[in-house]
């Protein structure tokens, strides 16, 4: 197991020094920053001193072994746009991102599979029926465009809620639903059929030949072995949730990871993208891997093998 | 067993019983009809048919557990004395692995693959009454060794995919008898398994008959099985009961065509012949034919087995068959 898990943080370290790789050729190939961050009429000196105090006359392999050997002393270099430690400007927005990704991914998470245990349980009933036509309503709206029909709802005519922005609980919300409906829906889904499945099986109709009730049929064994496709999707879920937040955080005007990234691709700030992307792209790894070693927690035919 | 339970000389005796599957646009199959036969205490009695005559459903009825689209429309089911079909929700949960216990045919899918096989007797141990847990366990290892499990307290802690399909039959077997049940019964127990496998869970079948006097109702759609551990037989075609008797008579003079057909066609003839098969296949339940539903595959079949049923003759006190022909030499 402990090899097992070595291994597979040895193939992480290599996939995230590859995303690393790709990410800082091609924003480097996407355009000049030193035209970007100085004005207009700034003089070709201007620009070669700007390029040259930011290293970024070098060839590219010189510069990125230069962010390599930087990253061991976790120095990332400067936010050209900030003038800060690209790490620093990072920090600063992320935890307002885990709030927002956290909330939104639990209370899909939760909400999910209890909504898929009452539509499998209610199984043809008016509950499912529901359930079901609303998943698929859910899952086939494009979620800037819920943001913004959210925004002019609750926003615009009922003023409710602030249209943006992170003060207070109220803030919250809008962004937080918008976030999760859709891995409500995948997991509601996924959590129905799985339960309907196992509660057809052979295992379920020989439990009830022990004499063993519906209620402990349901939570002891249907639910314990309809979690192993929801916790893959559930992975997959949280990951893409990550995407979304890049959207949700832009409309919303959050000041989280998500719109930063999008500002710092904008503006070229290549050294704040880097760290975004070598956080994000270890916090996928890390989550699959997550996923994998929980797997072998609820399932013993793969804890084995 | 309590000892004031009376002892009845037929575990179980089943009258008239009818389960009904409501199809599309108002149609009715139904795979049992008008069923009658009895279990008698400590005997071996097995179900035969073809796929699709109703067999796997008539256990299901005793056992109460049809699927939601099938219903039980008449009849009786007397267990140990009392009407099963009447029981409610709650006191058939009480007879389920208790009083009756149930193998399935593929045991690669009959248990839980999350628990272990401990945990899956030790639930069955606790669903009826309340034991220590070291008496459990004790109990659990019991249970193993009579299925002839080596090494039971090693089992234990195994899940369900770490044993073969015949050490899994075994398993199933130990929680079906686990509470010194009166009725076992059997759906195609070895069905699933190897063929040199298949012999030994017979056998185990019948060691548990010998050693706990359980009675068991084996539904099969060979006749080698049943001739290897049955003591009766009840021949089911298109969900009636079309011929019943002693194992023994039945072989010597079966009194159905249809039973002869099945016979022949479990038996590997000698030299180089082909496997006799019965021709055609069974009738549509949800349409039958208005006389015989055996006539339109039957090689007796004449005018009047066509167009009126057949008669249930007695060949002996104990031997009947239903058909025109029963009694009269077959050729």
């Amino acid at each position: 197991m402990t090899n097992y898990i070595l291994k597979r943080l040895g193939l992480a370290v290599i996939t995230v020094l590859g995303v690393l790789l790709l990410i800082f050729v091609a924003t480097r190939m996407s355009g000049d920053v030193a035209l970007l961050m100085l004005p207009q009429d700034a003089s070709d000196e201007q620009i070669a001193a700007y390029r040259a105090r930011h290293g970024l006359d070098r060839a590219i392999p010189v510069q990125f072994l230069n962010f390599m050997r930087g990253m061991l002393t976790l120095d990332f270099g400067e936010s050209l746009r900030y003038q800060r430690p690209a790490l620093e400007v990072i920090l600063q927005r992320l935890p307002a991102t885990v709030e927002l990704a956290l909330m939104a991914f639990v209370l899909a998470l939760v909400v999910g599979v209890s909504l898929g245990l009452v539509a499998a349980y209610y199984r043809g009933g008016w509950a499912d029926r529901s359930i079901r036509t609303s998943a698929v309503l859910l899952q086939s709206m494009p979620n800037f465009w819920i943001a913004i029909m959210a925004i002019l709802l609750f926003a615009v005519m009922l003023r409710w809620l602030p249209t943006s922005g992170r003060d207070g609980a109220a803030s919250y919300i809008m962004p937080a639903m918008t976030l999760m409906l859709f891995p409500l829906a995948a997991i509601m889904r996924m959590t129905r059929s799985a339960i309907l499945e196992t509660i057809e099986s052979e295992y379920v109709k020989f439990l009830r030949i022990k004499g063993v009730s519906e209620g402990r049929i349901l939570w002891r064994h249907a639910l314990r072995n309809a979690l192993i496709p929801v916790i893959a999707l559930s992975g997959l879920q949280l990951g893409n949730l990550m995407g979304g937040t890049v959207i949700t955080e832009t409309i919303f005007n959050w000041p989280g990871l998500g719109s930063l990234m999008i500002e710092s691709f904008i503006s070229r700030d290549y050294p704040v993208i880097q760290v975004g992307v070598l956080l994000i792209a270890t916090f996928l790894i890390l989550l699959n891997l997550a996923v994998d070693l929980l797997f072998c927690v609820v399932d013993p035919r793969i804890r084995y093998a | 067993m309590s000892s004031q339970e009376k002892l009845e000389p037929f575990v179980l005796d089943v009258a008239g019983l009818t389960v009904e599957i409501a199809g599309r646009e108002g149609r009715v199959v139904r795979p049992a009809r008008d069923l009658t036969f009895r279990v008698g205490r400590g005997r071996v009695v097995g179900v035969i048919g073809e796929s699709g005559c109703g067999k796997s459903m008539t256990a299901l009825s005793v056992m109460r557990l049809l699927p939601a689209s099938a219903k039980v429309t008449g009849g009786t089911v007397l267990f140990n004395g009392e009407d099963l079909l009447t029981k409610s929700p709650r006191a058939m949960r009480a007879i389920r692995g208790k009083s009756i216990g149930m193998v399935l045919q593929d045991p690669s899918v009959s248990l839980d693959p999350l628990f272990t096989i401990g945990d899956q007797i030790d639930e069955a141990l606790c669903m009826h009454g309340r034991m220590p847990a070291a008496r459990r366990r004790a109990r659990a290892i019991e249970l193993l060794e009579a299925v002839g499990i080596p090494a039971p307290q090693d089992r234990l802690t195994q899940y369900p995919h770490e044993l073969s399909g015949g050490m899994l039959q075994r398993v199933v077997a130990a929680i079906a008898i686990a509470w010194n049940p009166a009725l076992l019964i059997a759906d195609e127990p070895t069905t699933a398994l190897d063929p040199t496998i298949q012999v030994q869970v017979l056998d185990l079948l019948g060691h548990l008959r010998d050693t706990l006097g359980v009675s068991i109702m084996i539904i099969t759609h060979d006749f080698g099985v049943a001739a290897h551990i049955c003591d009766d037989i009840m021949v089911m075609y298109a969900g009636e009961v079309v011929e019943t008797g002693p194992v023994r008579q039945i072989f010597d003079n079966p009194g159905h065509p249809y039973t002869r057909a099945l016979m022949e066609s479990s038996t590997v003839p000698k030299g180089k012949g082909r496997l006799p098969t019965i021709e055609g296949q069974p009738p549509d339940l949800g349409d039958l034919p208005p006389g015989c539903a055996f006539a339109p595959r039957c090689p007796l079949a004449n005018e009047q087995c066509h167009h009126a049923a057949p008669p249930r003759i007695q060949l002996s006190d104990i031997h009947q068959a239903t058909c025109w022909y029963a009694g009269e030499g077959m050729t």
